[in-house]
């Protein structure tokens, strides 16, 4: 089962000497937009030798209207790269033409599922393949929930027959703040439609009125997400898992031997499996 | 409350920096709603203030951190992100410094930022290969003063008072404004600077004024007779003599000239 790691400008040369074990890399689309750049000639390369995955920040899901000009990135760079998952977050990002270039929390509400199936089918139409779809992690809750995340996320499954990729730093990370059960979460959740599993670092901020745990994507995973990592293989077997680092970038070696830590457990469960 | 609703309020809250009603649609869950909210906001603040340190490194290292987290959130105050791709965010940044009133102690910078600007365009340009300077010779000599030339997308011009391409190179040094002013790096003298791409780097030049707006004419679409006249002009103006020859061998040298077409 395929590891993985995000590609971003930091390594962009190291990749190439390294020639890290791994099996696909993942980038923004955003970042290769321009797919005349020197930037963007480098993904061709690497795409010789690796499979790639295509993760979108920009798209807007939850957004009045998609935004337009990353979805004609999207759809250029899935015809020219073939790339084996193309995903975007389940949240908003921009309201009345003001951009916030954040990945903010939708309501969990009927209405916020039809426009997120609807925007969701809309790309799945344009790229002819199924989009897999991440929920993000979240730093508040909305009063008008009136649906629980799970069945949102399980709803728009059977409406649209995306697929999910499970980020499970945002399941720590949002059990933490909002005293959820990351584990209620992994049982209920559409097991057969998690397609691919996302593992990063993060910390706690303490303020004087609590504390918040941020998904910062700049350190090694911690210990308590690779327990939920094996609570994952364990409900639902192997997953294609990437490890994302945006921040404070160690060397490329760090991360590969990072993310052979997911190859090893999923090698241990695999063999449980025929022993 | 409508979805519409939901995203309308949290867009002001964040927009305005008033969290006053939060508690009102926000859950607490053990942390003050306004609190989560703040969170956002300076998140949002804080990648914004990333995206312009990566386009502008120069400025950074110029103006020192302290003034340039305070610009930033300026700008922030003053510029609406109007992209979804944070590369687009820091396009007004330049006019931004510019209008800002302690930026007369510092004239060169909304130029450097300009330079800089310029440089991550060139980054991402579009590549289109290059033609020799060959290719000229297939055009009838009578009809050479008609020739347009279709420049590389990464090529940009900027051009200043101040010496800018010398401040843009000392910055990364770490040589400081005051250091710049004693060595003479500051005092006025005009500076000519093409940015392009030449496979994966992006080059700075400095040009000579008449090559620079000759240059600046044929991206403009001029035809290579009126870029001449052009250049002739400001060569009268600075006493420098325009080498048409050595000029068009050093655009094709470089990859500038894409194409050529005879104008009607």
């Amino acid at each position: 089962m395929a590891v993985g790691i995000g590609l971003r400008t930091a390594h962009h040369q190291a990749w190439k000497a390294l020639r890290p074990r791994v099996d696909f890399f993942e980038i923004h689309p955003e970042n290769y937009r321009d797919t005349g750049s020197a930037a963007y000639a480098d993904v061709e390369l690497l795409r010789r030798d690796y499979a790639v995955s295509l993760h979108g920040v920009s798209l807007g899901l939850g957004n009045a209207e998609l935004d337009s000009r990353a979805l004609s990135t999207l759809r250029e760079l899935t015809a020219r790269l073939d790339p084996v998952f193309v995903s975007e977050h389940l949240c908003w990002t921009a309201f009345g033409g003001r951009h916030f270039n954040h990945l903010l929390p939708m309501p969990f509400t009927s209405e916020t599922e039809d426009r997120l199936a609807s925007h969701i089918l809309q790309v799945q139409d344009m790229l002819r393949r199924p989009l897999l779809v991440e929920p993000i992690a979240a730093y508040m809750r909305h009063r008008e929930d009136d649906l629980d995340e799970v069945e949102l996320i399980n709803n728009l499954v059977e409406r649209t027959g995306c697929g999910i990729l499970l980020d499970l730093t945002n399941l720590h990370v949002n059990a933490l703040n909002h005293g959820e059960y990351p584990r209620d979460f992994l049982e209920r959740i559409n097991a057969s439609s998690v397609r691919e599993v996302h593992i990063a670092g993060c910390h706690l901020n303490s303020f004087p009125d609590g504390e918040m745990w941020i998904d910062s994507h700049d350190s090694p995973v911690p210990d308590s997400v690779w327990e939920l990592y094996g609570e994952m293989l364990s409900r639902m077997g192997p997953r294609p898992t990437l490890l994302e680092r945006d921040a404070s970038f160690p060397p490329l070696e760090e991360l590969a031997a990072e993310i052979s830590g997911a190859q090893r457990r999923m090698n241990l469960e695999a063999d449980d499996v025929f022993t | 409350m409508s979805l519409h609703s939901c995203q309308e309020h949290f867009a002001k809250a964040l927009s305005m920096s008033n969290f006053a009603d939060a508690a009102a649609w926000v859950q607490g869950n053990g942390l003050e709603a306004q609190r989560r909210l703040w969170l956002y906001h300076n998140q949002i603040h804080d990648v914004w203030r990333e995206a312009l340190e990566i386009t502008y490194p120069a400025v950074l290292l110029l103006t020192g951190q302290r003034y340039f987290r305070l610009v930033a959130r300026g700008y922030a105050e003053s510029y609406d992100s109007s992209s979804g791709n944070l590369k687009d965010y820091g396009e007004y940044f330049p006019a931004y410094l510019e209008g800002r009133l302690e930026i007369h102690l510092y004239p060169y910078i909304p130029d450097v930022a300009r330079l800089e600007w310029a440089r991550t365009q060139s980054m991402v340009a579009r590549e289109e290969p290059a033609i020799p300077l060959a290719a000229l010779a297939n055009i009838e000599a009578a009809l050479w003063a008609n020739v347009r030339c279709r420049i590389a997308p990464s090529l940009h011009l900027v051009a200043s008072p101040y010496p800018i391409d010398r401040i843009w190179a000392a910055a990364p040094d770490g040589t400081e404004p005051k250091v710049m002013a004693r060595e003479g790096l500051l005092r006025r003298e005009a500076a000519a600077v093409a940015i392009y791409r030449c496979g994966h780097a992006v080059t700075v030049e400095t040009l000579q004024p008449p090559v620079w707006r000759w240059l600046l004419a044929l991206q403009d679409g001029r035809c290579l007779h009126e870029a001449v006249m052009l250049a002739c002009e400001v060569e009268a103006r600075v006493g420098m003599t325009f080498d048409l020859p050595g000029s068009l061998q050093w655009a094709f040298d470089r990859g500038l000239i894409t194409g050529v077409e005879i104008a009607a």
